[in-house]
């Protein structure tokens, strides 16, 4: 039986995990072939941000920058242009994901809905492979080539099935499940097709598949941080609303809930959010299915709750997936979606005998 | 202000408006009254429900509340006097019973603002008045089916508006459940003055509940008015498309009708008074059979034998031929036995009891129905003309038993068939009769011997 307070409030339980959230990613960022303490990150991230403040502002490095001793710039390096990115945008693909869960299980009033169930990475993934295989002809996309096709594959594909499944001005719920499971049964297909085709490259794209952060860089931690924070703000406008959709969506309508213009922001919101996580990091599964569940487990399904602490949780997961992911075979490393699927499946169906999800 | 609480004139919807699901409904409900909607599957309830609500616009009619008109209002605004409960939901999420009831503030609040203490307070009174009172902290999925529509109730009620309307709210409840439930509506209509439309099933529920009833048949009104004027054996018949009996208890030299059964077609009637007769009781002493058979010396005795399908009513007139020839009776007619493949009757054959002479007399119909022929039946004329030959026979046999089975729609309502049986049970002077009737002709065979002692063979 959960306590009463826990139920009901939401300062104690958020601090709670941003704090957790917090120490996770310095010790995260600390843990690799060359320890680094706590104390030495915070060092390190503080000279980072500062020089980078710098260097937008157009001022001069400091003095003391300039003499550090090597040891302390190769810690510096390690720190803030290797790790701490790969930890943040693990940390926000996390988020993006565990919210885009919440929000689809909430609207969909489905358990078992996750992310991809519009069928966003089916699409995401087809537009990737298809760009890694033709590298040559879209090299003018440069680096931002993969991301960019990977989220317009995926939010034009839910655009798709968005766009089938509407019946005039209403977005009927079923058809609209229906319609993403088999345009993404379609479009992996295609993947499965260019996997083939592709041969040299097939490797890659696997990876890619999986989940992996192995590229991550502070310019993707900044192109999805803007989505993140949109996608965020749009399910926590939603929160209420979704709790009184629970209802069902005559009574919720009834109550004066716009029960379509939520559900396409919710849609919309959870699309964003989950096009762009796809976009930097592959297809990580199990983060939005499992995430949502862990919370309502221990706090409640109250989205006004559920929203702001999924996030951070789906934050922390990843942050911890990812770590599991670099050091289990250092100097190699899994691809993070095998390790997510290798927590998160065992998870849920611990959920499953319990019953139904609380 | 008095005039009625919400007043619907002509409502016309339909999803597609040219095949409309309601159709000139009008209703008006008044302060402290419970208004049932009856009708069969699809006959518009649940679409006049959510017109009434305000969820669904009407293509036609206007809707006010307290004289003004819902569709000007904002649905919040509406939401604030009238509630709807759709049927019973399964919630997918564990929500605690109080942030349930919860949700019924939505109206109002705005996107950001959290319930308050106030708002708590209002919830907690709402779950007291449906007898749930320290519920708000059990999780709304662990509840029974009863207790989650309590809860529906009170979210009702936490919204504070004056009219609740709920769809089959009596729907996949046990009968406690059920009473329980509409015990807390009519409570609540009666002492706190609410108003409710409830949509059901259940006319025995309306029969207990309801101050008027409105009777709904393919999306029109087909009555509506008082429990005593609605709920009749002819408007249920019609509403439902289905025989309706309305049983009545006489109450202080009036009649209450107390039940609603369906009729079961080939069941006698009750007001039909029968008797049972144990045809292996031919002699024994003040049996009623010997009885009968004694005043049949002197007058003809006619008997009607009657039963639903497979009760054995030919089988009883064979247990009592059997009966009559061991004592040395002349016994003449026809029976008709059953001609079985395994389980199923396939046929009738006709038996002379005279002579123990058969034929067929019918088969299962397989054609579109050339020659005579019933729903079930096609006859053979051959043999038609021979059983009616057999009965005259047996009309001039003056038997001590003459023995009829059966006469069907064809003898009874068409003037065709075994007509000679007919003739012979008329003709009859002395001894007894007795003929096969099925309950579905027996007002037609007791129009014809009307002083016919009717013998129902379930009945024992």
């Amino acid at each position: 039986m959960r306590g009463r307070l826990a139920r009901r409030r939401l300062a104690g339980p958020l601090a709670l995990s941003a704090a957790a959230l917090a120490l996770l990613v310095v010790l995260a960022a600390g843990i690799g072939s060359v320890p680094i303490g706590p104390g030495e990150v915070l060092a390190a991230t503080g000279r980072g941000l500062e020089t980078s403040l710098r260097g937008v502002l157009g001022l001069a490095p400091t003095v003391e920058e300039a003499g550090l001793d090597a040891g302390r710039r190769v810690a510096d390096t390690i720190v803030w242009r290797i790790r701490l990115p790969r930890v943040a945008l693990a940390a926000l693909v996390g988020a993006a994901l565990a919210l885009a869960g919440a929000g689809f299980q909430g609207v969909f009033r489905n358990p078992l809905a996750d992310p991809y169930l519009l069928g966003a990475a089916s699409g995401a993934g087809f537009a990737a492979s298809l760009v890694m295989v033709g590298g040559g002809t879209v090299a003018l996309l440069g680096r931002f080539g993969v991301p960019l096709a990977a989220f317009v594959g995926a939010t034009a594909t839910v655009v798709v099935v968005v766009a089938l499944a509407r019946r005039g001005w209403t977005l009927p719920v079923v058809p609209l499940v229906l319609a993403g499971v088999v345009v993404g049964s379609c479009l992996t297909a295609g993947t499965s097709f260019v996997l083939l085709a592709a041969r040299e490259q097939a490797a890659g794209i696997l990876t890619w598949l999986l989940g992996s952060f192995a590229f991550a860089s502070w310019e993707r931690v900044g192109s999805v941080l803007p989505l993140l924070v949109v996608a965020g703000a749009g399910l926590l406008a939603a929160a209420r609303a979704l709790d009184v959709l629970q209802l069902g969506e005559r009574a919720a309508a009834q109550l004066g809930v716009p029960v379509e213009a939520l559900k396409l922001t919710v849609v919309a919101a959870g699309t964003l959010a989950t096009a762009a996580a796809v976009s930097v990091a592959g297809v990580i599964g199990f983060v939005g299915l499992v995430v949502p569940h862990a919370v309502r487990l221990a706090l409640g399904p109250d989205h006004r709750r559920l929203v702001p602490i999924a996030a951070l949780w789906g934050a922390g997961f990843m942050v911890l997936a990812d770590l599991v992911a670099r050091t289990v075979i250092a100097p190699a490393e899994l691809p993070v979606g095998v390790v997510t699927a290798l927590v998160g499946a065992p998870f849920f169906l611990v959920l499953l005998r319990r019953g139904s999800p609380q | 202000m008095s005039g009625p609480k919400l007043q619907a004139t002509d409502l016309t919807f339909g999803y597609d408006p040219a095949r409309p699901v309601v159709q000139d409904v009008s209703l008006h409900v008044d302060a402290s009254e419970v208004v049932f909607l009856l009708g069969h599957n699809g006959s518009g309830k649940t679409s006049l429900l959510a017109c009434l609500s305000g969820v669904q616009r009407a293509n036609a009619g206007s809707i006010t509340i307290d004289g003004r008109d819902a569709y000007a209002m904002t649905p919040t605004e509406r939401a604030q006097r009238i509630g709807l409960i759709p049927q019973l939901h399964v919630a997918v999420f564990g929500y605690d019973v109080l942030d349930v009831v919860l949700m019924g503030r939505a109206p109002h609040l705005s996107t950001f603002s959290a319930p308050t203490r106030e708002d708590r307070a209002i919830a907690l009174e709402s779950l007291d008045r449906v007898g749930l009172a320290g519920f708000h902290e059990r999780r709304y999925t662990q509840l029974s089916g009863g207790e989650r529509q309590l809860v529906m109730v009170a979210r009702g009620l936490t919204q504070r508006c004056d009219v609740l309307l709920m769809d089959e709210p009596d729907a996949h409840l046990d009968p406690r459940n059920q009473l329980r439930v509409l015990e807390v509506v009519s409570d609540l209509a009666r002492e706190h003055g609410l108003s409710f439309v409830v949509s059901s099933h259940a006319p025995n529920s309306a029969l207990m509940f309801a101050d008027r009833v409105l009777l709904l048949r393919h999306g029109r009104t087909l009555a509506l008015g008082s429990v005593k004027d609605t709920l009749t054996e002819t408007l249920l018949s019609e509403a439902y498309a289905m025989p309706t009996e309305v049983i009545s208890k006489t109450v202080n030299g009036q009649r209450v009708p107390r039940a609603i059964l369906p009729r079961r077609i080939d069941k006698v009637p009750d007001e039909i008074a029968t008797l049972a007769l144990d045809p292996d009781a031919l002699e024994q002493p003040g049996s009623s059979l010997a009885n009968l058979v004694h005043a049949s010396r002197t007058r003809a005795q006619r008997t009607l034998v009657t039963g639903a399908r497979g009760t054995g009513k030919s089988r009883w007139c064979e247990r009592l031929v059997d009966q009559a020839r061991r004592r040395g009776w002349r016994v003449a007619g026809v029976l008709s036995p059953p001609v079985m493949d395994g389980e199923h009757k396939v046929g009738i054959d006709l038996l002379d009891l005279t002579t123990g002479q058969r034929q067929r007399l019918a088969d299962v119909r397989r054609d579109a129905g050339q020659g005579t022929t019933t729903e079930r039946w096609r006859f053979e004329d051959a043999t038609l003309s021979w059983g009616n030959e057999v009965l005259r026979r047996a009309q001039h046999a003056a038997p001590q038993l003459l023995v009829v089975d059966e006469l069907g729609p064809l003898e009874l309502q068409r003037d065709a068939g075994l007509l000679a049986g007919i003739a012979a049970i008329d003709a009859l002077e002395q001894g007894l009769a007795c003929v096969v009737v099925r309950p579905s002709l027996l007002d037609a065979a007791l129009k014809r011997w009307p002083d016919a002692i009717v013998v129902d063979v379930e009945d024992r």
